[in-house]
């Protein structure tokens, strides 16, 4: 140790106990914290690929659905290449079509057929690296037998094995971090979302909305049940009027002025409304 | 605030153009009179339960069996004895309290405010408690012959039911009712294709 850490570390005891506790507490805070976005980042990116993988499932699904709809006989999933029933059936779809939809046509084909072409050359890949591993086994196998390089084996089996012990760690570590992470996204979003509902349901604007705007809707209903019952009125009445032969309905006076300025008093709250207003339009009806 | 003076105010227009003030039909009167009926069985199920709950929780039905020993010929339970009195009396109290209450105090029950329609009296006057009361007996009167105190509003001029010829009472629109005319001509074209 140097004079100068000497001096630091002198420093550090020096310290007063209360004041070394609490930067500990700080230092284990901050880890904590770093621990909790690491596994809210865990968490999310989880979640988040599972929803993916499962709404692209999905949608998978239900386009497949409808292309078996549109056209059930004319596509062959195992090849994923759409193909005709016949040629002419092909050059017929072909002339109707312009040339920026062939175009764009032909570039989904790449591509689909390209992520064909992916995926099987990663198995020939494989295929290929077993070949030549089986092919170099007899030439390997003398010299990774060879007593000579016997210690250098045994330190690569020491650090194989030390990497293995490592990576075991890491998968144990890793499962319980992802169920953890997991569970603490999906507590923070249901967490988020219950408290974004509660502010909204607690903004008065918002009450304000929901309120005019179901008294909206209930208005509505039983002005429409309103209208039909009168509209029903007036049909049942008059069938029945004209089968008893009975005098039509818009043939019999109305109700006398001081009942239908009643209804209108009614009509605005009971507010007073003088006849004289509207006794010469009525008479005159 | 009257709206009426300015002959060519919408208000006025639509004063003019509506049936507001006029004579309810049947069809509306029947439909406000099972609004009332359901608000009435909705309310009597919901007293029973409290009643039977209440039975229930204050252990009553032990009390009533040591005053029915003393008693000969009660009934031997508390609810059987309240099923006894409600089925018969009741039911009929609360439906005439009901009709009668609200006709005396609103001018119209809660099935009929829904429907926009008024009972009054055939001079423009508020219904007394007497003529409700009148109002509600000629009730039986109008349904004891086949209903046809009820059907009669069908047929006369100021669309009255026997028991509003009684009491002297007309019900009528209270808002700018209006006839829907897709409606009807929809119905007319029906009718005509027959």
């Amino acid at each position: 140790m140097t004079d100068k850490e000497y001096g630091t570390a002198n420093t550090e005891l020096s310290k007063p106990i209360s004041q070394t506790t609490n930067s500990t507490n700080m230092t284990k805070k901050k880890q904590s914290r770093l621990r909790t976005l690491t596994r809210f980042a865990v968490g999310g990116i989880a979640l988040t690929m599972d929803g993916i993988t499962n709404q692209m499932s999905t949608w998978n699904d239900i386009s497949d659905e409808q292309v078996s709809e549109i056209q059930p006989s004319t596509i062959n999933y195992e090849i994923t290449e759409i193909t005709f029933q016949s040629q002419s059936e092909a050059i017929n779809q072909s002339e109707k079509e312009t040339t920026g939809q062939l175009a764009r046509y032909a570039l989904i084909g790449m591509a689909i057929s390209a992520e064909n072409r992916i995926s099987s050359g990663f198995s020939l890949i494989g295929r290929v690296a077993n070949r030549i591993s089986r092919a170099a086994k007899p030439i390997t196998d003398p010299l990774s037998q060879s007593p000579r390089l016997h210690p250098l084996s045994k330190r690569y089996n020491k650090l194989v094995n030390r990497g293995q012990v490592q990576v075991s760690q890491w998968i144990n570590l890793g499962r319980e971090e992802e169920i953890r992470s997991r569970q603490l996204v999906q507590a923070a979003v249901s967490e988020t979302m219950e408290t974004s509902i509660e502010y909204i349901a607690e903004k008065p604007e918002i009450q304000e909305l929901i309120q005019s705007q179901s008294t909206g809707l209930a208005n509505e209903i039983v002005e429409e049940i309103r209208e039909r019952t009168v509209s029903a009125d007036t049909l049942a009445e008059n069938i029945l009027r004209s089968f008893l032969r009975l005098t039509p309905r818009s043939e019999i006076s109305g109700p006398p002025i001081e009942v239908r300025v009643r209804a209108l008093s009614l009509h605005h709250g009971s507010q007073g409304v003088e006849q004289k207003d509207i006794g010469d339009e009525s008479a005159n009806r | 605030m009257n709206q009426l003076t300015d002959k060519t105010s919408t208000e006025y227009q639509v004063f003019l153009k509506s049936h507001l003030g006029y004579y309810a039909g049947f069809i509306s009167r029947f439909v406000a009179f099972i609004i009332d009926m359901l608000i009435i069985t909705l309310s009597v199920l919901a007293i029973t339960w409290f009643i039977s709950v209440t039975i229930n929780i204050f252990n009553l039905q032990a009390i009533y069996n040591a005053f029915s020993q003393l008693l000969p010929g009660t009934p031997s339970s508390l609810e059987q004895l309240l099923s006894q009195l409600g089925a018969g009396f009741s039911f009929a109290l609360i439906i005439a309290s009901y009709f009668i209450f609200f006709w005396v105090f609103a001018g119209s029950t809660p099935g009929k405010a829904l429907m926009g329609l008024k009972i009054i009296t055939t001079d423009g006057r508020k219904i007394s408690f007497f003529r409700a009361l009148l109002r509600y007996l000629a009730y039986y009167l109008s349904a004891v012959l086949f209903f046809m105190g009820f059907l009669w509003i069908f047929v006369d001029g100021r669309r009255q039911g026997w028991h509003d010829k009684i009491a002297h009472t007309m019900v009528i629109y209270t808002w700018a009712a209006k006839p829907d005319e897709r409606f009807l001509a929809k119905r007319i074209q029906r009718s005509s294709k027959r």
